[in-house]
């Protein structure tokens, strides 16, 4: 091969694994491109978490964005997430209600929550939620027995993840957090007697989450 | 059992193996951001919004890693010039000791960076990203003018008018 390589076709090689060709012949005689590849391969084994999922450069948030207010939530682990009233049930919504639907980051992996795995201290959960009609979300958690609004603002246009993620704490209990749809926004008591009621009528829209924990 | 809804399961789903797909991409995408913007936090934060839109769109289960590669680095592109106009003028980090590949010109990378920087609120995003790819990233006309999916008739265009308005600019600064 001859001439010179542009940095998109060494990147590309390198991420094929480096296969033998007329790429690599050239690398082999080209101290330049070996030196380049040579510093991608010491970056691959420098740690670099998964990145949080939920953060936006867009959105031109501070970069510790993800909530601390959660370290006194104690929300811990365990995301066994159940809508309240009766029997466990899928998180998922049905077609025409909002749905929120569970992420999990651990160890550098983000995984949706498969109704069973348990979440742990330091864990770091994102909520995908799924709005239909309703114009605005809030997500709460209780603090010191009372619904405290964690996050509240304007419903994504398409499904996807709101915009902060929870870390999970290593403080013992059990958690919970409620998810409020609504058409106007709600605030204070009436927020907190929408929760208790799990309301579902009137342009409100809630849905009520426990989050169980355990050690790791 | 509720049915699963409709709309979360239109959405892509987080790939089991995403941090396998991470580790995979980010050195490139980190190295490319750094030849732009420097070892800054700013191109950190570009490498993680780059990979939470690849995480976002369906790209992530494609398994031609060269289309995989174009859509980082058309996405990581755009997001580093915001982040140029954001900034204003600085002055473009060094880059005499960092690894380039050999199709990386350093004087051509070095001037191109500092025009871009300066030009970044003057000059369209397209001709900002095609001046990006060729001349900081060394990609050839046609590299560039695939992974823009745009002609390779228009890249030349754009670049000879970027290679004009920097030409303009040397002179201004040397007046």
């Amino acid at each position: 091969m001859n001439g010179h390589i542009s940095a998109f076709a060494l990147d590309v090689h390198w991420a094929e694994g480096r296969p033998p060709g007329d790429l690599e012949a050239h690398v082999a005689t080209c101290e330049r491109c070996r030196g380049y590849l040579a510093s991608l391969d010491a970056s691959a084994r420098r740690e670099h978490p998964t990145p949080r999922i939920v953060v936006s450069l867009q959105a031109r948030r501070p970069r510790n964005w993800v909530l601390p207010i959660f370290s006194t939530i104690a929300l811990a682990a365990g995301v066994a997430l159940f809508v309240k009233a009766g029997a466990p049930r899928e998180y998922v919504g049905t077609k025409g209600t909002p749905a929120v639907e569970l992420f999990i980051e651990r160890d550098h992996r983000i995984d949706r929550w498969d109704e069973r795995t348990p979440v742990h201290p330091n864990d770091r959960l994102a909520l995908h939620v799924a709005c239909e009609d309703f114009p605005r979300v809030v997500v709460a958690a209780p603090v010191s027995g009372v619904w405290t609004t964690v996050f509240d603002g304007p419903c994504p246009l398409q499904s996807e993840a709101l915009p902060f993620s929870l870390t999970v704490d290593d403080q013992p209990g059990d958690e919970h957090l409620a998810l409020v749809w609504s058409k106007e926004p709600m605030k204070g008591a009436s927020l907190a007697r929408a929760i208790d009621e799990r309301r579902r009528q009137r342009g409100v829209w809630v849905t009520t989450l426990d989050l169980k924990k355990t050690a790791p | 059992m509720h049915a699963p809804s409709y709309a979360l399961a239109a959405r892509p789903v987080v790939p089991p193996d995403f941090s396998v797909l991470y580790a995979r991409f980010r050195p490139p995408v980190q190295a490319k951001c750094r030849r732009l913007l420097g070892g800054t936090g700013a191109s950190d934060d570009v490498v993680q919004e780059t990979f939470v839109r690849l995480w976002k769109a369906d790209v992530a289960s494609e398994e031609n890693p060269r289309v995989v590669m174009a859509w980082l680095y058309r996405t990581c592109t755009r997001l580093s010039i915001d982040v140029l106009r954001d900034r204003k003028r600085t002055q473009p980090r060094d880059l005499t000791d960092e690894p380039l590949p050999c199709g990386v010109d350093l004087a051509a990378s070095t001037e191109a960076r500092a025009a871009i920087a300066a030009l970044a609120d003057a000059v369209s995003e397209d001709e900002l990203a095609v001046a990006v790819l060729c001349r900081v990233d060394g990609l050839s006309q046609l590299e560039a003018a695939t992974l823009l999916e745009v002609s390779e008739r228009t890249v030349r265009r754009m670049l000879d008018r970027f290679d004009e308005r920097t030409r303009s600019l040397r002179k201004e600064l040397s007046s």
